[in-house]
């Protein structure tokens, strides 16, 4: 079986990179979704702020979009799926960061909601702090997908 | 590459169902599902309105009814069956300005620098993020839970009033109204406003 701690992670300078990479994300967005789930209503009062979405896909994002924070977190912290994982989340990054664009384009005045009622580091309406915020984010996670999982993790380090 | 994909691809949907499952599940068995829409509102009561003033949405005028005197009330009437349901719960500023002087509470809706700025003499404060994870804010104990409450935020295209007026009536105060103009109308209309802080439920 894969040995958690691989002997080649020590000759893997990168490899000590992406575990504090994988497990600020997994804390930053398991507490994003944990936030959202814990009273949907605000989340989904954000989602529908940006008029995208019809009514009723409004509310199953509102619930998709934290799950699958959530699942991305778990995989980050265990180091399973590691790269898809984080690929996963720069996905969502990237939707995020075009939804916040649109809005900004329409110049509404829509809160975020990411956090629920804890506005981190950006607070306020959605403007060029959270574009910036989520592209640091993306980088992040781009690190941990273009480097691997890294030592502590259940994926070997060329695994996928 | 590929599998990268695939597994990305496999996590994606894990999100997926669980997510759907869980909306499914929440929205039919929580005492407060996520509702987008407001409830249909009672019938509202003016009490000492004595004509009828600003724009009445949807429904007809009243049928030549002049009440004098005041302790009258003019029931606001009943929007047609095919109107905008969120017809029935806009006032005008006008309709606020009466609910005003008859003491009906009011609720400001937006963030705590934009009340501190300037704010309806005596609203409250009290936006959306009040009611997280199901809290019951320290305002509602001075509302009563039929009489009409107006709720207002910056007008235009705000959700904010609406957003509040949902939470309220679903914590069981159904007498919220949405002052539909906003903020702005109210000031320039000339009526009462003040600043500074919340007094109850401070941030």
């Amino acid at each position: 079986m894969n040995a958690p701690n691989n002997p080649n992670a020590k000759s893997r300078p990168m490899g000590w990179l992406v575990l504090p990479l994988r497990l600020i994300l997994a804390a930053l967005f398991a507490f994003a979704a944990y936030v959202k789930l814990n009273d949907p209503r605000l989340f989904a009062q954000s989602v529908e702020a940006f008029k995208i979405l019809p009514e009723h896909l409004v509310v199953t994002m509102t619930f998709v979009i934290p799950w699958t924070e959530m699942f991305v977190a778990a995989c980050l912290v265990l180091g399973l799926w590691t790269r898809a994982a984080a690929l996963v989340l720069t996905g969502l990054l990237a939707v995020f960061v075009v939804g916040i664009a649109s809005v900004l384009y329409r110049g509404m005045d829509v809160k975020c909601g990411c956090f629920g009622k804890y506005e981190i580091p950006c607070t306020g309406a959605l403007g060029a702090c959270h574009i910036i915020r989520n592209g640091v984010l993306m980088l992040m996670s781009l690190l941990v997908v273009i480097f691997g999982p890294g030592p502590l993790a259940i994926d070997r380090p060329s695994s996928k | 590459m590929a599998q990268l994909i695939q597994r990305s691809i496999v996590i994606a949907a894990i999100g997926l169902a669980a997510g759907m499952a869980h909306s499914a599940w929440h929205q039919l068995t929580s005492a407060t599902p996520v509702r987008l829409t407001p409830e249909a509102p009672p019938p509202l009561v003016i009490p000492g309105l004595t004509s009828p003033s600003g724009t009445t949405p949807a429904g007809t005028s009243p049928a030549g009814t002049s009440p004098t005197g005041p302790g009258t009330t003019t029931p606001q009437p009943t929007p047609t069956a095919s109107a905008d349901p969120m017809d029935a719960l806009n006032v005008s500023i006008a309709q606020s300005k009466a609910l005003f002087d008859a003491g009906a509470p009011f609720i400001d809706a937006r963030n705590i620098e934009e009340y501190e700025a300037g704010h309806v003499a005596g609203a409250f404060w009290l936006p959306a993020e009040r009611f997280a994870g199901g809290t019951i804010p320290e305002a509602l104990q001075y509302f009563d839970t039929q009489n009409p409450i107006v709720i207002y935020c910056g007008g235009g295209a705000c959700d904010a009033s609406k957003n509040v007026l949902i939470l309220l009536q679903q914590a069981g105060y159904k007498g919220g109204r949405i002052m539909h103009d906003g903020y702005p109308e109210w000031v320039k209309a000339g009526h009462a406003i003040e600043t500074g802080k919340p007094v109850v439920g401070a941030p």
